[in-house]
């Protein structure tokens, strides 16, 4: 059996298990709330399986060891900077984000702030961070394939569009859990097992030295040295750290998920295993772009970094084993593109249905159209606008697409999550105001690098500040926020005092009812 | 007013373990800054940066959260007594 026929096979029976997978979360579910969130009944640790499987993407699978492969020591705080932003957002709002009962972020600011105005920049948002953390994956997948088989990269952009339109359609969000928990067992052993046996051949052939030429020498194997050969490796560090550690919490796809915690502190205990499965995946990915060093100093032409891990095997192990090994890896790329693009979808599609499709479609019909049938309308447009951008934008590395959405998440919904949290004075014109600044300062600045490239403003110190945006566009949306609700006290919504009981009280304790439910 | 109470103890919780989270994270590029033969030093043969960052920062993350998630319950119930004795 050829690379490619083995690549093939591994790729459709991971494509056939999630489809299966979501049929039989058909049968489970059959009304809406359950189609929304899995009717909140699912345990502590098989949420943070499915938050981990759903978590863990094309940049985590693939653009983590490109990265290392390509830039060398910096880029090990991609995967850290992935893992502790589910503790920041454990320390700062876990819990009474799942208090506050609501189901998406567009929910949230709209039951803490009382506005639908700021509703409805929220979902805007949304779906502008959901498009732009969708594009890697589709193109993370046409990489794979084409890598694996040849085959031309936008076949496997196609077959996870539909793959996963399929599923979100089919099965919501309870066939959702079930799939993604699933995948991350999936996703771990398919990094960890080939990593344990190339590191063992590498180690047999009396451990060489990763190659350092190419990548300006000596450099490669340092701290702070490359950063891509940014000018500012330091402050490209700090920063790339700030996006990663504050933009998780903003993630449209991350959120949702807490609503099937059965209360805060399930909510608690569940982030605290999803940073413990996170470390453990992130423990290996960094192992392909060394030994990517040893045995493949040059890449062969026409091939991206992002291919690295998929190019090892048959390198380090010709024949069979090769073979074998490098089917597994590729059906766990796939299982990472199909799980972060499901739950992206399912978010994406959410806030399209309830706030752009529902109500134009209900007015038109004279309100009797049934909301699975708008869901699966909204689904389709939530996967084929970035499916179509995936053909324009080919040359931006996965993880930097990713993490500019991760820059945006930061810049918008992480000042209005925390104020909101935990700050009585938040007015809506303060919250209002955060959202706009911090969104056109990092569109702005990610517009620039990604069209231009830093070179463009005449590098240097702008070029750095375009490029790693978040170190001062965070502050700068917090400060905002801040000021404008000191100035607007008269836009304090009326329900603060409530909603921030609502936000801190153990669900125990809730006045009129013993139910933790109730909302 | 008890919930001032409670809000003021969990957010200085949060604080502690963000400001402890901090230390670390922007603490080791910060000394390899400041001492840059730290860049070189290696353990075994894998430099300190490489091991630092690539595997041992994971593990005191982890001990962070979980003493996050301890504390804060501890608080929780210890209002929930304060609220029942009422």
């Amino acid at each position: 059996m050829t690379i490619a026929q083995a690549g093939v096979l591994a790729i459709a029976l991971v494509c056939a298990v999630t489809l299966g997978a979501g049929a039989l979360g058909l049968r489970i579910s059959r009304t809406t709330s359950d189609f929304y969130v899995a009717g909140r009944s699912v345990s502590a640790a098989w949420n943070a399986s499915a938050i981990g499987g759903e978590y863990l993407s094309a940049a985590s699978f693939l653009g983590i060891a490109g990265l290392v492969y390509a830039l060398g020591a910096d880029m090990l705080w991609f995967p850290v900077g992935y893992t502790v932003g589910y503790v920041i957002l454990l320390v700062l709002v876990a819990a009474p984000l799942r208090r506050s009962g609501a189901y998406t972020l567009p929910d949230f600011a709209e039951a803490r702030l009382e506005s639908r105005r700021v509703r409805a920049l929220a979902s805007l948002l949304v779906v502008g961070i959901g498009w732009l953390y969708l594009l890697p994956q589709f193109q993370g997948a046409g990489i794979a394939l084409s890598t694996v088989t040849g085959a031309p990269p936008a076949l496997g952009s196609l077959i996870v569009a539909v793959v996963v339109l399929a599923n979100v359609t089919a099965g919501g969000m309870r066939s959702i859990t079930l799939v993604q928990a699933m995948q991350y067992w999936l996703k771990l052993t398919a990094i960890s097992v080939p990593a344990f046996v190339l590191l063992a051949l590498w180690w047999q052939s009396g451990a060489p030295a990763p190659a350092v030429a190419g990548t300006g020498g000596a450099d490669w194997a340092e701290a702070l040295s490359g950063f891509g050969g940014r000018e500012h490796p330091v402050y490209a560090t700090y920063s790339t750290i700030l996006a990663l550690c504050f933009g998780t919490m903003g993630l449209p796809h991350v959120l949702v998920r807490f609503y099937t915690n059965p209360d805060g502190r399930a909510a608690r205990r569940t982030t605290l295993v999803v940073v413990g499965l996170l470390g453990l995946f992130y423990l290996f990915t960094p192992v392909y772009g060394v030994l990517g060093r040893v045995y493949l100093p040059t890449l062969p032409a026409g091939r991206r970094s992002d291919s690295v891990t998929l190019l090892l095997p048959s390198i380090v192990a010709p024949g069979t084993l090769g073979t074998v090994l490098s089917a597994v890896l590729a059906g766990g790329a796939f299982a990472a593109f199909l799980s972060t693009a499901s739950g992206l979808t399912i978010s994406v599609a959410g806030v399209v249905d309830q706030d752009f499709l529902a109500r134009t479609i209900g007015r038109r019909a004279g309100g009797d159209v049934p909301r699975i049938r708008t869901f699966r309308l909204a689904a389709a447009v939530a996967v084929a606008v970035p499916y179509a951008a995936s053909w324009l934008a080919v040359n931006t590395s996965l993880a930097d697409t990713v993490g500019l959405a991760f820059a945006v998440a930061a810049s918008t919904f992480c000042p209005v999550l925390v104020l909101g949290v935990w700050w009585r004075r938040l007015s809506v014109a303060g919250a209002t105001a955060g959202l706009v600044t911090g969104g056109v300062l990092a569109l702005t600045a990610t517009t620039v690098t990604v069209l231009a490239g830093p070179s463009a403003v005449g590098g240097g110190w702008p070029g750095a500040l375009l490029a790693q945006p978040a170190a001062w566009t965070v502050p700068t949306a917090f400060v905002v926020a801040v000021i404008v609700s000191y100035a607007t006290r008269g836009s304090v919504p009326v329900g603060t005092a409530r909603t921030m009981v609502r936000l801190h009280v153990p669900e125990n304790l809730r006045s009129g009812t013993r139910m933790p439910h109730a909302e | 007013m008890y919930l001032s109470a409670l809000l003021r103890a969990q957010l200085r919780l949060s604080l502690a373990i963000l400001l402890g989270i901090a230390v670390v994270v922007l603490g080791l590029p910060t000394l390899f800054v400041l001492a840059p033969a730290t860049r070189d030093v290696h353990i075994g043969s894998i430099p300190l940066p490489w091991l630092a960052v690539g595997v041992l920062i994971y593990p005191v993350v982890f001990i962070a959260a979980r003493i996050y998630v301890h504390q804060s319950e501890r608080i929780e119930r210890e209002f929930s007594d304060l609220m029942r004795q009422q």
